[in-house]
């Protein structure tokens, strides 16, 4: 009895290692966080040191002379997460000052905040200079927004 | 508390704009900085220091963008003084230069550029004496109106330097007190030339870490003072060189400033012309995920012979100082704060204890 726990044990972790090799949909999904704009925009991408410029309330032009404007989406935590450690390289905390204090001494505004994901869409929909960071799944149906940045995947 | 018809107007546009629902919405920014600060000094034997004081302040900027063209006012108040700090128009003529009209903070100074009256932004509770505002006992001028070049200069990468040039008015000196000028007040406040140059390199074009060079002019119009026997109008002639580094790495921050301030002081009878040097090094460190300590040490020479510093008696000629503060809720911060300070005439020890908030 006492030598039958191991072999169970390892017949156990062979079935479960085998489920996870036959479902990599499941497991690995294809996870993209990425940058978006209107679908007629003239934008076509950005890049690393204007977008962190941009988020942290610098003017950026685009080639055709116009001001970027973008937008934050407050609406998923680990988007928010992700932005937070890739595109602007500092904690929650640590941004809210920087912007605060670029604010302080200069006046510039920081991006607009959404806190729900159709009312971001909705923004980009409505400026064809807006930009955001969202999940590429999230744009399921929303055909008049275009991808210009891939900024995280999985 | 000072009552007057400024603190009750700006009181109600306060309570008006709180409460509604105020964010950034692309065209305007409203930010309202509060503190209160309790301040308990021992070992004080001069007449004129308070060896206690509480003081609550609140500072209201509000900035707005259209296209090319900004505006920025900030307004200050405390228990005992109101004072319109920042009133500026500017126009962005390219993506990386703007030029202003108004009333600023002085870019010769590197501490006042940086967080202005943002108390919950300040990196401690007090600032170093030779950055001290003018009505707090400053002993250079920290504002200016008149004309500002705001420019960056893109290198390689994301490196950049960044060019603060203005040229204006200058403060006057009455009762001891450098009075800049006042767009509220402006017909006794009036002054001669002031004109400065802040030029910092930043290795990484949009984050705080950079250091630089600083030229200041001011020709401070200065009235009798009868206790030094002046008794006709003079004109002190304010000739300021400096250099300042402001610096991030991993949980460390290091502030640190060195001015060499050159005072020339026409009296009806004898010129002078005297020097002083005055440093300060702030050094910072994270200690938690929402705490971090601070010690700074100030040093201004030649403070008990210099002409000038003569004039502000009550000036921190040195200091030490050991603070920790601790940021909690949503922007909000204690700090508490302990410094060994000397004057001309005294020394003593000070316990400042700070609440501070930035809404919304």
């Amino acid at each position: 009895m006492e030598r039958d726990i191991p072999v169970i044990a390892r017949r156990t972790l062979f079935v479960l290692l085998t489920v996870v090799a036959w479902t990599p949909s499941f497991v690995l999904a294809d996870h993209k966080l990425v940058l978006v704009t209107r679908e007629d925009s003239p934008l076509s991408n950005i890049s690393a040191l204007d977008l962190r410029k941009l988020y942290l309330g610098f003017v950026v032009y685009s080639d055709t002379g116009r001001q970027i404007h973008p937008i934050s989406n407050h609406s998923d935590a680990r988007a928010w997460e992700i932005f937070l450690q890739d595109v602007v390289g500092m904690s929650a905390r640590t941004y809210d000052r920087r912007l605060l204090t670029l604010t302080l001494q200069t006046g510039r505004h920081r991006p607009q905040v959404f806190n729900e994901l159709e009312y971001v869409l909705d923004a980009i929909a409505a400026n064809p200079l807006a930009i955001a960071f969202v999940w590429q799944e999230d744009l399921q149906h929303r055909e008049n927004i275009k991808v210009i940045r891939v900024l995280w995947q999985h | 508390m000072k009552l007057n018809i400024y603190s009750l107007l700006l009181g109600a546009i306060c309570i008006l704009i709180l409460q509604s629902p105020v964010r950034a919405d692309g065209e305007s920014e409203f930010l309202v900085f509060v503190s209160a600060d309790d301040l308990e000094r021992r070992s004080v034997s001069q007449t004129g220091i308070p060896t206690s004081d509480f003081t609550p302040a609140v500072d209201f900027l509000f900035s707005y963008m259209n296209g090319p063209w900004r505006f920025l006012g900030e307004y200050f108040l405390t228990d005992d003084e109101h004072e319109l700090e920042r009133l500026q128009i500017g126009y962005d003529h390219t993506a990386n230069s703007s030029i202003w009209l108004g009333r600023f903070h002085q870019p010769s100074s590197a501490w006042n550029n940086l967080w202005h009256h943002g108390a919950y932004l300040q990196p401690s509770i007090s600032r170093p004496a030779i950055e001290n505002w003018e009505d707090d006992g400053g002993v250079i001028a920290s504002h200016i109106t008149g004309l500002m070049l705001d420019a960056w200069q893109a290198r390689d990468g994301s490196s950049g330097i960044r060019y603060l040039v203005a040229a204006g008015i200058a403060p006057r000196l009455t009762d001891s007190e450098l009075i800049p000028f006042d767009l509220l007040d402006p017909d006794d406040s009036s002054g001669n030339l002031a004109a400065n140059l802040n030029v910092a390199y930043y290795p990484d074009i949009v984050g705080e870490s950079n250091f630089g060079a600083i030229v200041s002019y001011s020709e401070i119009l200065a009235d009798p003072i009868a206790a030094f026997g002046i008794e006709n109008p003079f004109v002190i002639r304010q000739l300021l060189l400096g250099g300042q580094v402001n610096w991030e790495w991993d949980d460390w921050q290091i502030i640190s400033a060195a001015y060499y301030v050159d005072n020339t002081v026409e009296r009806s009878v004898v010129a002078i012309d005297d020097a002083f040097f005055s440093a300060y090094l702030q050094l910072a460190r994270t200690l938690g995920a929402s705490t971090n300590g601070y010690l700074r040490l100030e040093k201004t020479s030649d403070t008990s012979s210099d002409s000038y510093l003569q004039l502000f008696p009550n000036f921190v000629a040195q200091r030490e100082l050991l603070g920790f503060r601790y940021d909690f809720a949503e922007r909000q911060a204690i700090a508490l704060e302990f410094s060994r300070n000397e004057i001309s005439m005294d020394d003593f020890s000070e316990l400042r204890l700070q609440w501070s908030a930035t809404f919304p």
